[in-house]
């Protein structure tokens, strides 16, 4: 019947409804809304379909094609995961925030030029800070404002880029660049996705914020930000050298972390950073091979690394804490989080039969095949590490290693084992049906991971580094530290920066005021003198009945105005939603 | 060539009891089995000359293993570790 139907106007329409309706009914809406995304991009044709007019441009907000298709199809099958998992959820606020996220998400995938995307990427910024800052505690309020804060650097840089280019080539049109003939707005833009693919060093937002948000939250945003932008990367970056390099330094740096860390949650941030190092080296290398081996483990990633997500988010709600410091013997109460985990453990770290065996040899053999012998070493090594730090380390750490330690666990919600279920059963069915899976890649796909060889090598690898830990496991042992990362810079240049607002700024304040006060003013009574005179005379009884209505005006202002950042944000993005709304059904 | 003997004979550091005892005495047949089969199951398109190697993952699992665990451990304990309300107190 119809060809399309854009998956964002379900989130859009959902967001609204959690809003009007009552709180226990509304939460079954964005779960309904998600099914009907999948169904949509399940029947949608592919081709450029819906254009907008807007601001005097042709915005292009419904390109689709074999490359969006692979992530639109997994985008709403997390999202319906998601939303099924926060189902026990009372704050309508998360759920608003989780469906204009998700909302922003699809735009982006689905969008054709570089307004539209970026207009989509900052929908994504703003909600996925709400999802951080509604866990209400004031590490995650401070998280949220770093998290935003960097984000908005992100954005700008790719703003800039975007701005640049049209100045350039006349076009927001989003195509690939060419990695021949590399511009500085090509450059400005991909910095800018680089900064949501958390490509080191400017990735340590997602470490620093991640294990910040809400327990749902985390789930949706270790699917949507990093996954998003390794898209646009696919899209606009692909062939790019830089990127195969930047993305093996990722995969290692992230299992180097995640060795050392205590918090289950951050340990598994660490491993999106690692993990999506695989797809933008596979990026970088740019075959066909390695272009499907990204996507493919791109879609299997947001399924076994939500489900990760969703293991540890069990633990933080059932115990009240994620540090595996405070865990450890909780097999005997928590079994089957223990067992989904495991599953996602597996298959992220690549065991034949799950997910990650089929997505990630392809990504490594084909940069092998491709001559890029080291980075192939490289990604082994981190494959490692994987296994190493989430396969073994963190749930030996958090569910067995010592006696119970006996804290009274929270009652967890059915609806979070059932999310679980599902996302498990996935990742175990691309495992042994890997065709379901590279059927939808944007290139044939010629590998065949269920070789003898594949699979001894994978057991072999895997099945030592399990020796190497069974030597290192008193060595091992998490221990309660905050472990230095590049925030450490990104904290010294707001502090520079609170320096000079602090002595030159407020310094050359002071100067301006004095000089004003000084000069400025007796020129301007001379001159009020001789308007005084005719304001008295004329303006006075017209202006008098608009100043008590600005009075007015201003009282209202003043009551919305608390003070916080937050509802600033909040208040801000409602408006330019609003705005676009009334532009979209005006034009 | 194979590297089965440098784990059978493992430093027990707690005594663990029956069930425990005969699940590690499996895991470490089973990847003695592993490194002979490597013996029979060649790499058919190597990318490396060491590669052929029968047992050459496993070594490089174990090597790999230990050695990021003892390198990541040892920054964390040099410079990279600190208390973890560092950042609230320098303000």
């Amino acid at each position: 019947m119809t060809e399309f139907v854009h998956p964002t106007i379900f989130f859009v329409i959902s967001a609204l409804l959690v809003w009007a309706l009552p709180g226990k009914l509304g939460r079954w809406v964005p779960p309904v809304a998600a099914l009907l995304a999948v169904l949509s991009v399940l029947t949608m044709q592919q081709g450029v379909h819906t254009q907008l007019q807007y601001l005097g441009l042709t915005l292009t907000v419904g390109r689709v094609d074999q490359l969006s298709l692979v992530f639109a199809h997994v985008f709403a099958i997390q999202a319906v995961i998601g939303f099924i998992y926060a189902l026990h959820v009372d704050d309508k606020w998360q759920h608003m925030a989780a469906c204009m996220y998700i909302a922003g998400a699809f735009g982006c995938t689905f969008a054709g030029d570089y307004v539209t995307l970026f207009i989509c990427w900052e929908l994504m910024s703003v909600s996925s800070t709400f999802l951080v800052w509604l866990r209400r505690v004031p590490a995650s309020t401070n998280a949220g404002i770093r998290y935003f804060l960097f984000h908005t650097l992100g954005g700008l840089l790719l703003l800039a880029g975007l701005l640049l280019r049209y100045k350039a080539l006349g076009t927001f049109a989003f195509e690939a660049a060419n990695p021949h003939a590399v511009n500085l707005y090509d450059i400005l833009i991909m910095l800018g996705f680089c900064v949501n693919a958390a490509v080191i060093p400017l990735h340590a937002w997602l470490p620093d914020a991640y294990p910040e948000a809400t327990v749902t939250g985390a789930v949706f945003m270790s699917a949507f930000t990093t996954k998003t932008a390794v898209y646009v990367l696919l899209r606009g970056f692909s062939g790019f050298e830089i990127l195969g390099i930047m993305g093996t330094l990722m995969t290692l740096y992230g299992v180097f972390y995640a060795t050392i860390e205590n918090n289950a949650r951050r340990i598994l941030a660490y491993h999106i950073v690692s993990q999506v190092g695989y797809m933008v080296a596979g990026i970088g290398v740019g075959t066909a091979m390695t272009i499907d081996g990204a996507c493919a483990h791109a879609y299997a990633h947001i399924l076994y690394k939500g489900l990760l997500f969703m293991g540890a988010g069990t633990l933080l709600y059932a115990a009240g804490t994620a540090k595996l410091s405070e865990l450890g013997g909780l097999f005997k109460r928590l079994p089957w989080a223990f067992f989904w985990y495991m599953i996602a453990a597996v298959s992220i770290s690549g065991f034949p039969l799950f997910s990650g065996f089929v997505s990630k040899t392809m990504t490594i053999t084909g940069a092998a095949e491709a001559h890029h012998t080291w980075l192939a070493v490289g990604m082994e090594i981190a494959a490692v590490g994987t296994f190493l730090s989430v396969g073994i380390k963190l749930p030996y750490f958090a569910w067995f290693s010592k006696p119970d330690p006996g804290m009274p666990l929270n009652p967890v919600p059915r609806n979070m084992y059932i999310a679980m279920a599902m996302g498990g059963l996935l990742c175990f069915y691309i495992g042994i049906q890997p065709e379901f899976l590279y059927k939808l890649l944007p290139h044939p796909v010629e590998y065949v991971p269920y070789t003898s060889w594949h699979v001894l090598q994978s057991l072999l690898l895997l099945g030592f580094t399990g020796l190497g830990f069974y030597l290192l496991r008193h060595k091992l042992k998490p221990e309660a530290k905050l472990n230095l990362d590049f925030d450490y810079f990104y904290r010294l240049v707001a502090q520079g920066f609170m320096v000079i607002c602090r002595y030159i700024l407020e310094k050359l304040d002071n100067w301006w005021t004095e000089f004003y006060a000084r000069v400025g003013l007796k020129g301007m009574l001379k001159i009020a003198g001789g308007s005084a005179w005719f304001d008295k005379a004329a303006i006075d009884g017209v202006v008098d009945g608009t100043a008590i209505n600005v009075r007015r005006v201003g009282e209202g202002a003043t009551l919305a105005q608390t003070g916080r950042l937050q509802d600033y944000l909040a208040a801000a993005a409602i408006l330019g939603l609003l705005i676009f709304g009334l532009v979209w059904f005006l034009r | 060539m194979s590297h089965e003997p440098e784990h059978t004979h493992d430093q027990p550091a707690q005594p663990p009891q029956g069930g425990a005892k005969g699940l590690k005495k499996l895991m470490f047949v089973s990847l003695g089995v592993l490194v002979l089969l490597n013996v029979l199951i060649q790499v058919p398109h190597p990318h490396f000359d060491l590669e052929k190697l029968p047992g050459f993952w496993a070594l490089f699992g174990l090597i790999v293993a230990v050695v990021l665990g003892k390198l990541a451990k040892g920054a964390a304990h040099t410079f990279l570790g600190k208390d973890e309300d560092y950042y609230e107190k320098r303000g």
